[in-house]
């Protein structure tokens, strides 16, 4: 039962949260200027990400915490702007809850995680067309 | 755990909901003294009372405090409050986000007054339009302060409304299926519902000013390459379901106590409720209303207009349904019934003038001149005030145990309506007369100084009729008439609770077959669920 | 009444049409809602001690069908009246056609702008004769032209160009302000739209294209100071300098009637004024506090007297 609340809330965050993105993102597609982003450090940060999230589906909480926080030191090391320092904030407060989070948070934990990807697959993907080569 | 840190640690959602209003009450002086420095700066023409940046500042922390800081929060003190004991339950479903919630909105509202305190105040409007919001323009830290306020305020309401929606699907009592649940937790739900999709377009729209202001990011900037109604396009796909956000749990209030008073069910609960949701979707559809005097391009007008001008109809249609619930019935003129009536007619003018702004031609001579600032009050004073004055005296009782004073809230009533009327009402004529918002003096010009006036000497009996009524209640929380669980001799859930209700509300889950189980409780012979 | 009822041209006209036509079905809708409201609470009241519960009465749907449809008509009819209205003021946004004047708005001042070159500040003039294809831009943040007896309001977007008939119906001085929120002195962005028969308008542009007249004695030293206190990097005297400065142009200014956009009379003590302590004059503006002399303020004084 604790749990159908937890997951309800969490998907209403997240839908609140692509929302968010959605537009962010939109602005900066066509509004903002695009900062280099060199495509193999993408695709590297990609990949981290992915393993990241292959870590958080199989249920092995601090796998999943290294391998973020590996991508995430990556990203600040690699970008600057805007979308990528939101994203970055988010994941940040991400890692944070999967630390302290009982055992049973961690289903809808996961569901936070699919929706990080997706969004860094949209930034990437979209806003920097998988980066310059 | 007792006094002061059971307040500061409580997550009860009863306590939640009264720390929200008493934030809400504080605020409310605050705006409420703004709007009386504004007014007596505008009492006649050519006035140097206030220094034009001043004016700004207050006039821009005038709107922000009143829609962020007590508006929306005092409807979702509300709404937390009375959800859970309506619907039947115990507690809100995520009682730690409840809490968080509070105190992210609370010291988000100390973060834009510690503005006034460092003497830089967020001056640029409560809608603060690039680019005169950006750095160039704005060079002192106050939009700072006001961006970073209203992002902690945004994340509030969202959770809260997470909170509001997590708690109405999952801890309704058994028997109660979404088409039993009580208007007022409807309306409140189908806000919540509003507030999950247009917040994040608020918070976007700040994340980035505030890059621009501070990362030197380019959105808003026309030099390079960014757009100025960028920012407008995302303010107001936040702002306009804003409005609708403020204004729904009103008519959630209204649609409780139109009925209890006139001794009827509410009219057409099925049209009610839908036309809440057709509110909801529509709202989203409406936004450029507000960019009416920028060259848009004729068609995308034409179909903003439209949109504009349909969302009257589900809208005044609640309107006849509540009138309709009043005739035939047996009406008793409590003060909480005397708000409620003077709600309908209020919200009718101000829905009125709305209408009058989806004309296009005629909103590209009214636009930005008091119409709009009448229109707004109208339905904001007029409208959620009114509704929540009506839900003030209706369930206080049951938040106190106690009765407000029926003698000092009709005192309270009549000088509300005629401070506000007086305030307000005149300003459509000085909006028809030319005059602009958002000035901070006026020329000698025919009528501007005599309506001017009359506003502000409105607005003075408005506070006066405002004190009254806080005076009643400060008064009554501790002299008042003890109330008993059901003064009104009502027929939803809260009623069926001790009052005020004990930490667990319900003893035992009450049994629900139909809208109003307590009616069908005191009238076993006439239930509901056999009629209807 | 006001300028929504002293329509001084074809579309100002067509607004206040429309806006008697919206006056008339908000006073219509409000009457049968207040009629409903007093009709119940005068009928409907509860009387004496009755212990019995009216009829219970849930709704009807023919009711709802019919407070339904009725706005629906309304609203539809409204809106076909709003379109018609929109496509008859309306001006065409990219026709390509040169505008007849480009109306720039500053923090917080106007400037016009000619074919023939000429700039002129606060007061617009026009040709009765004919309507006019205007320009309006923006130098800086977002303002609004907003001449009520005129025209509709426009927002002058800074990037991007927006069109508007300009027209009048009879020679006169209209009134007018910038109407969006743009900044401290937002409430002193006034200006005039002075129409006038077209053989005076072309007499007034040519007037306004004259060179002031050399000056002599103390205002000769005047100008030397307009030069060597930095006044003219902001504030043209020639009513036909090509750029966009960043003060209002001073072209004329002794035959003008008004300093500050509206907000005081041009004598020589508010003039003075202007010379010693911008702030007070008009405060927030940009103007920078440049500290003279007696004799210095005297010197420019005269001058800024010669620029007739």
């Amino acid at each position: 039962m604790t749990e159908r609340r937890t997951l309800l809330g969490m998907a209403m965050f997240l839908i609140a949260e692509a929302v968010f993105f959605f537009l962010l993102i939109l602005a900066c597609k066509y509004f903002a200027a695009i900062p280099y982003l060199n495509s193999r450090s993408g695709w590297i940060l990609t990949i981290l990400l992915l393993a990241s999230t292959a870590s958080m589906w199989r249920g092995w909480r601090w796998g999943t915490i290294a391998l973020g926080v590996i991508f995430l030191v990556g990203l600040w090391g690699t970008l600057s702007s805007v979308l990528t320092a939101v994203l970055g904030l988010f994941l940040f407060a991400g890692l944070i809850a999967l630390a302290i989070v009982p055992v049973s948070a961690l289903r809808t934990m996961a569901l936070y995680w699919y929706f990080l990807t997706a969004v860094w697959l949209a930034i990437f993907l979209y806003v920097y067309r998988g980066g310059a080569a | 755990m007792s006094g002061f840190s059971a307040w500061l640690c409580a997550i009860d959602h009863k306590r939640i909901g009264i720390l929200y209003m008493l934030s809400a009450l504080l605020f409310m002086l605050a705006g409420g003294m703004e709007a009386m420095v504004l007014r007596a700066q505008l009492a006649a023409p050519n006035l140097k009372l206030i220094a034009p940046e001043t004016y700004d500042q207050i006039f821009t922390m005038h709107g922000t405090t009143m829609i962020f800081l007590v508006a929306m929060p005092v409807l979702t003190g509300f709404g937390v409050y009375l959800t859970p004991l309506m619907i039947g339950a115990n507690e809100m479903a995520l009682p730690r986000l409840g809490a968080l919630s509070f105190w992210l909105q609370f010291f988000g509202g100390v973060l834009l007054y510690i503005s006034f305190a460092t003497g830089a105040a967020p001056d640029a409007g409560w809608f603060s339009y690039a680019p005169l919001s950006e750095k160039a323009f704005s060079p002192g830290a106050g939009l700072d302060y006001w961006a970073l306020a209203l992002l902690m305020i945004a994340g509030s309401s969202i959770g809260s409304a997470i909170n509001l929606i997590v708690t109405v699907a999952t801890e309704r009592a058994p028997g109660m299926t979404m088409r039993l649940v009580p208007l007022f937790a409807w309306m409140t739900l189908v806000a919540s519902i509003m507030i999950v999709f247009a917040l994040p377009a608020l918070a976007a729209s700040l994340v980035m000013l505030l890059s621009d202001r501070l990362l030197h990011a380019r959105f808003f900037d026309p030099a390079q390459g960014g757009a100025p109604l960028l920012w407008q396009h995302y303010f107001w796909i936040f702002g306009h379901p804003e409005v609708y956000i403020v204004v729904l749990p009103a008519f959630g209030m209204i649609s409780e106590i139109i009925p209890v008073f006139s001794r009827k069910p509410i009219f057409g609960y099925p049209f009610v409720a839908t036309s809440t949701v057709a509110i909801a979707f529509l709202s989203y559809g409406v936004w450029v209303h507000h960019m009416f005097a920028v060259a848009l391009g004729r068609n995308v007008l034409a179909v903003f207009a439209a949109a504009s001008m349909l969302i009257a109809v589900p809208t005044g249609m609640k309107i006849f349904s509540w009138i309709a619930t009043m005739w035939g019935g047996a009406i008793r003129f409590t003060t909480a019934m005397l708000f409620a009536i003077a709600f309908l007619l209020e919200f009718t003018v101000g829905g009125l003038s709305g209408v009058a702004f989806a004309t296009v031609p005629v909103d590209w001579q009214l636009t930005d001149t008091y119409f709009v600032v009448a229109h707004i009050h109208y339905v904001l004073v007029g409208g959620t005030i009114f509704a929540l004055l009506a839900g003030v005296h209706y369930w206080f009782p049951k938040i106190s145990g106690r009765l407000l004073d029926e003698k000092l809230g009709r005192w309270s009533f009549w000088l509300i309506v005629l401070g506000f009327n007086a305030a307000f009402f005149v300003q459509h004529f000085l909006g028809l007369l030319g005059m602009r918002r958002r000035v901070y003096t006026y020329p000698d010009i025919p009528w501007f100084g005599a309506l001017n006036l009359i506003s502000t000497l409105g607005a003075g009996i408005l506070v006066f009729g405002i004190v009254l009524f806080l005076a009643n209640v400060a008064m009554s929380v501790y002299f008042g008439t003890v109330a008993g669980k059901d003064p009104w001799n009502a027929w939803t859930l809260e009623w069926a609770a001790a009052s005020p209700p004990l930490l667990q509300n319900f003893a035992e889950t009450p049994e629900v077959r139909s809208r109003r189980p307590l009616w069908d409780l005191k009238h076993p012979e006439a239930p509901d669920w056999g009629s209807t | 009444m006001g300028p929504l009822f002293s329509p001084h041209s074809s579309q100002t006209h067509s607004i206040a049409a429309a806006f008697s036509i919206v006056l008339a079905i908000a006073a219509f809708v409000f009457l049968v809602v207040a009629a409903g409201v007093f009709y119940s609470i005068v009928r409907y009241r509860a009387r004496g001690d009755s212990a019995s519960e009216p009829r219970q009465i849930f709704g009807s749907r023919n009711l709802e069908v019919l407070w339904t449809v009725v706005p629906v008509l309304i609203v539809t009819g409204l809106f076909i009246v709003t379109v018609r209205a929109m496509v008859f003021i309306d001006a065409p946004q990219d026709s390509g056609q040169a505008p007849d004047v480009t109306i720039v708005g500053h923090q917080w001042w106007w400037e016009a702008r000619y074919p023939s070159g000429v700039i002129a500040t606060y007061d617009i003039h026009i040709p009765t004769s004919r309507r006019l294809l205007a320009r309006i831009e923006s130098a800086d943040v977002i303002h609004d032209f907003w001449a009520p007896e005129l025209a509709r309001k426009m927002d002058a977007v800074p990037g991007r160009a927006s069109y508007i008939w300009l027209e009048a119906d009879t020679p006169g001085a209209y009134d007018g302000a910038c109407s969006e929120f743009c900044g401290a002195q937002h409430a002193w962005m006034r200006f005039r739209v002075v129409a006038e028969p077209e053989a005076s308008f072309e007499v007034w542009l040519q007037r306004q294209a004259q060179s002031p007249s050399e000056p002599t004695g103390l205002a000769a030293e005047g100008a030397r100071l307009f030069q060597t206190k930095k006044c003219s990097d902001c504030h043209a005297v020639k009513a036909t300098a090509i750029e966009s400065q960043k003060g209002p142009s001073l072209a004329h200014l002794a035959s003008r009637e008004f300093l500050g956009s509206g907000m005081s009379r041009n004598t020589p003590e508010n003039r003075m004024l202007w010379l010693t302590n911008p702030q007070a004059a008009k405060p927030g503006n940009r103007m920078p506090d440049t500290p003279l002399s007696p004799e210095e303020t005297r010197a420019l004084q005269a001058y800024l007297e010669a620029l007739r």
